[in-house]
């Protein structure tokens, strides 16, 4: 397999190229499965072929080439390209995605196809596809991600910052100036924004990752202001990459901490339940059968909208939604059966820490009623969850 | 993440899935070409540039021949207004999009344009969630308000629905302007503010002379300016949204009562029609100043910091709005605002806004269109909300003059 492009200059020329490069090789397939066409073999493998390239070139312009490839739930690999493997994660990433779209979407793309060329329908789905993963494998990056996408059209859209380079649409390439007149090629060097960038976390955290609602619109707000003020701190060009990346490390970086560093367990010192904990884990552990993922999210979503109608006294409802957001986008990362520690979470999420007995007491208790409602769904989260719990014990 | 499979086995499987939706297909040729019913989706050429399909979610009960059509698309992306269909639907894994809904009439959709039909249960839900969005609007939990905010969903409304909307529009409702004004959500143009910003620059360059620390504080105002204009454009789109979605509310249940008892309910009926009426009258102004002109800037002290005095405006020809910056003195922001704008004696406020929020520390900008304002004095009431109830927290005067 070539090594792709690692640079950032390179995702503006991939942009064009995802569309118009792709000389109807998908249009083509999906016509000949409609009428069982006798190339269907040799079109199988001309997609295929298509589609790793257009994989690739995803992965590269998210920044993903050079991360774990568990960001995108696939587990047990380095990196993308791993030494004396004839089939690396590529190429089981290709499959999922051409089942995603070419079994999963062929319905659309087959009807689609009656008035218009898919190709470009395709890129679009390779996309989404990534997005799903990102956004059930690597919350924490995904969410970041957002925040930050969110803030900057907000400030291209009041003209505090102007598109003056890279895609139109915000991606790692895009250069943004204060002025539209700037000059690209003056882009601050990444060492020159990552010290600037990573002194507005304190202030971000913990909204940035767990905020919902009028409290997001507000650290998005703050992240705005952030970028409107680089210029007077010398930044007058800079690229979207430039910020995503370090704010996207620190922020795991963080995270990462939260688990205590001497290997204290937290249910060890009694001060989380550890049969508690050991459901948090397992509803929260990665998984990636896409019938499971959809559980999980329904179960996200049953005890997210519990909370919000819950009629609690003071600050807990707050702090509950606080602690679940966070749950949910850190337990991804969890790779042992343990939470942080009360200590450490009260300096992360800014919840005093002799709140979390009962809140975690409470959450257990809306958790419980979500996988009453869910019924099939949920049970087999749960039977899991014991069947692990079992092997572990005996 | 997946067993590896050979490519022949990868072709079988994809070749069942592709038969069985030539089988759904073969079905649907063998109803021939019956007219149009709800749950009925077509592909249509209008609409060839943007990846959508559309679903026929409901009838207007006053005109049998036109439909309401609402967009579906292959993004998983699922909002507070869209309906995910179910897993092994006909036509694929396709979410509605019920804020994107177009009347139109049954004569533009052909049958070789349709593609598959929905279960009654699917299109049942689809139109219980458009007609909620003309009720009070629709809440969605908690994961489906996190997609309104991502910003890739955002994207994809901008640069598919909206436009896949508006070609619609334009290629098969816009040939009967009679069939236009039935549609289902018609909204004013998104766009920049050239003019506002140039206005705003001019006003203050002029006032404001160009020296050091005053040209510093005069960009800090045009900033303001701009992100106000942005707020106050938005503000104006919401409130065009709402005024449309009880519109529609209204229409549905004026149909309804029409429908459940006739005459009998005449009475009634003829009550909701002039409220219908009413709203009307209230869209055409609001609507009418869908484009941010040449506005008149006001600024508020917060009330503890200033004797209240009135702050006085003079409403210049071919002004579209009248942008308010009121000051607060508020340490904890609630989550929402109100602004209550009466002619001073009056009971009845001539414009209400209950979405505010503190857009800056210390400030909240709104947008009022000028065309609820006549030369008078006014008075406005800021309340915050605390719980279900909004409490008030400031009153401002205004004297509007020409």
């Amino acid at each position: 397999m070539t090594e792709p492009m690692e640079t950032a200059e390179m995702d503006a020329a991939t942009e064009a190229e995802a569309e118009e490069g792709l000389a109807g090789t998908f249009t083509r397939y999906v016509e000949a499965l409609a009428e069982r066409s006798d190339a269907l073999g040799a079109l199988l493998e001309a997609t295929r072929q298509e589609l790793r390239k257009v994989l690739a070139r995803e992965l590269r312009r998210r920044s993903l080439w050079s991360g774990p490839p568990a960001y995108v739930g696939l587990y047990g690999w380095q990196s993308w390209s791993p030494r004396g493997e004839a089939a690396g994660p590529l190429e089981e990433l290709l499959q999922a995605c051409y089942e995603w779209i070419f079994q999963g979407k062929l319905a659309e793309l087959i009807e689609q196809r009656r008035v218009r060329s898919i190709d470009g329908l395709v890129v679009f789905h390779v996309r989404n596809f990534l997005t799903r993963l990102q956004r059930d494998h690597d919350p924490l990056g995904y969410r970041v991600f957002e925040m930050l996408k969110s803030a900057v059209r907000a400030a291209v859209a009041a003209r505090e910052l102007h598109v003056i380079g890279g895609p139109k649409k915000i991606r790692n390439a895009t250069v943004l100036a204060a002025s539209p007149d700037a000059d690209p090629a003056r882009a601050a060097a990444a060492e020159t924004l990552a010290p600037i960038v990573l002194r507005w976390v304190d202030g971000l955290l913990p909204g940035l990752v767990t905020a919902g609602g009028e409290e997001r619109r507000q650290v998005v707000d703050r992240l705005r202001r952030h970028l409107f003020d680089l210029e007077s701190e010398g930044v007058a060009v800079f690229r979207f990459k430039d910020v995503i990346d370090p704010l996207k490390h620190d922020v795991r970086a963080r995270w990462a901490a939260l688990r205590d560093a001497d290997g204290e367990v937290a249910e060890e010192r009694g001060e989380v339940d550890g049969e508690l904990t050991r459901t948090l884990i397992y509803v929260f552990r990665p998984e990636d059968r896409l019938e499971r993922r959809d559980a999980f999210w329904k179960l996200v979503g049953c005890v997210a909208d519990l909370i919000e109608r819950l009629d609690e006294p003071g600050r807990t409802r707050p702090y509950l939604e606080t602690l679940w957001s966070f749950l949910r986008r850190f337990a991804v990362d969890v790779d042992q059966d343990r939470l942080p520690s009360h200590r450490n979470l009260e300096r992360e999420l800014r919840i005093p820490r002799e709140r979390f007995p009962p809140l975690y007491e409470k959450l257990g208790e809306l958790i419980r009623r979500c996988q009453a409602t869910l019924s099939g769904a949920v049970v087999e989260l749960d039977r899991n969850r014991r069947r692990a719990s079992g092997a572990r014990h005996g | 993440m997946a067993e590896s499979k050979a490519p022949s086995q990868l072709l079988a499987e994809t070749l069942e899935v592709a038969e069985r939706h030539a089988g759904r297909r073969r079905e649907l040729a063998a109803q021939g070409e019956r007219p149009p019913a709800l749950g009925d989706v077509y592909v249509l050429e209008a609409t060839r540039d943007y990846p959508v399909h559309w679903v026929l979610v409901a009838h207007d009960p006053a005109d049998p021949g036109l439909l309401l059509a609402v967009p579906a698309d292959g993004n998983f992306l699922v909002g507070s207004a869209d309906v995910a269909l179910p897993e092994g639907a006909a036509v694929g894994a396709l979410t509605i999009r019920c804020r994107f809904g177009v009347w139109i009439a049954d004569a533009h959709l052909h049958p070789r344009e349709r593609v598959g039909v929905l279960e009654d249960r699917v299109v049942s839900q689809a139109h219980q969630k458009w007609g909620d969005l003309g009720n009070r609007g629709v809440v969605g939990t908690v994961l489906e308000r996190e997609v309104d905010d991502d910003p890739e969903y955002q994207e994809w409304v901008d640069e598919v629905l909206r436009p896949a909307r508006e070609a619609l529009l334009e290629k098969k409702v816009g040939a009967s302007s009679g069939e236009k004004k039935k549609d289902a959500e018609t909204r004013p143009p998104v766009r920049p503010f050239p003019i506002f910003l140039m206005a705003a620059s001019i006003l203050l360059a002029v006032a404001g002379g160009f020296a050091g620390v005053q040209v510093w504080r005069q960009q800090q105002r045009i900033q303001a300016m701009q992100s106000a204009g942005e707020i106050a454009e938005r503000r104006h789109r919401q409130e065009v949204e709402r005024i449309e979605a009880e519109r529609s509310r209204l229409e549905t249940e004026y149909r309804r009562e029409l429908e459940r008892a006739g005459e009998a309910h005449a009475e009634t009926a003829r009550g909701l029609r002039e409220q219908i009426a009413e709203l009307d009258r209230r869209l055409e102004v609001v609507t009418q100043a869908s484009t941010v002109v040449n506005p008149v800037i006001a600024y508020f002290e917060p009330p503890r910091m200033a004797t209240r005095g009135k702050v006085k405006i003079a409403l210049r020809p071919g002004a579209s709005h009248v942008v308010l910056f009121l000051g607060l003195l508020e340490t904890s922001p609630a989550e929402r605002y109100r602004l209550e704008l009466r002619e001073r004696g009056r009971d009845v406020p001539v414009w209400t806004n209950d979405r505010l929020t503190l857009e800056e520390p210390g400030e909240i900008r709104v947008g009022v269109p000028a065309g609820i304002l006549t030369v008078g004095e006014y008075e406005l009431e800021l309340s915050r909300r605390e719980g279900r109830e909004f409490r008030l927290m400031a009153e401002y005067e205004m004297e509007v003059s020409e």
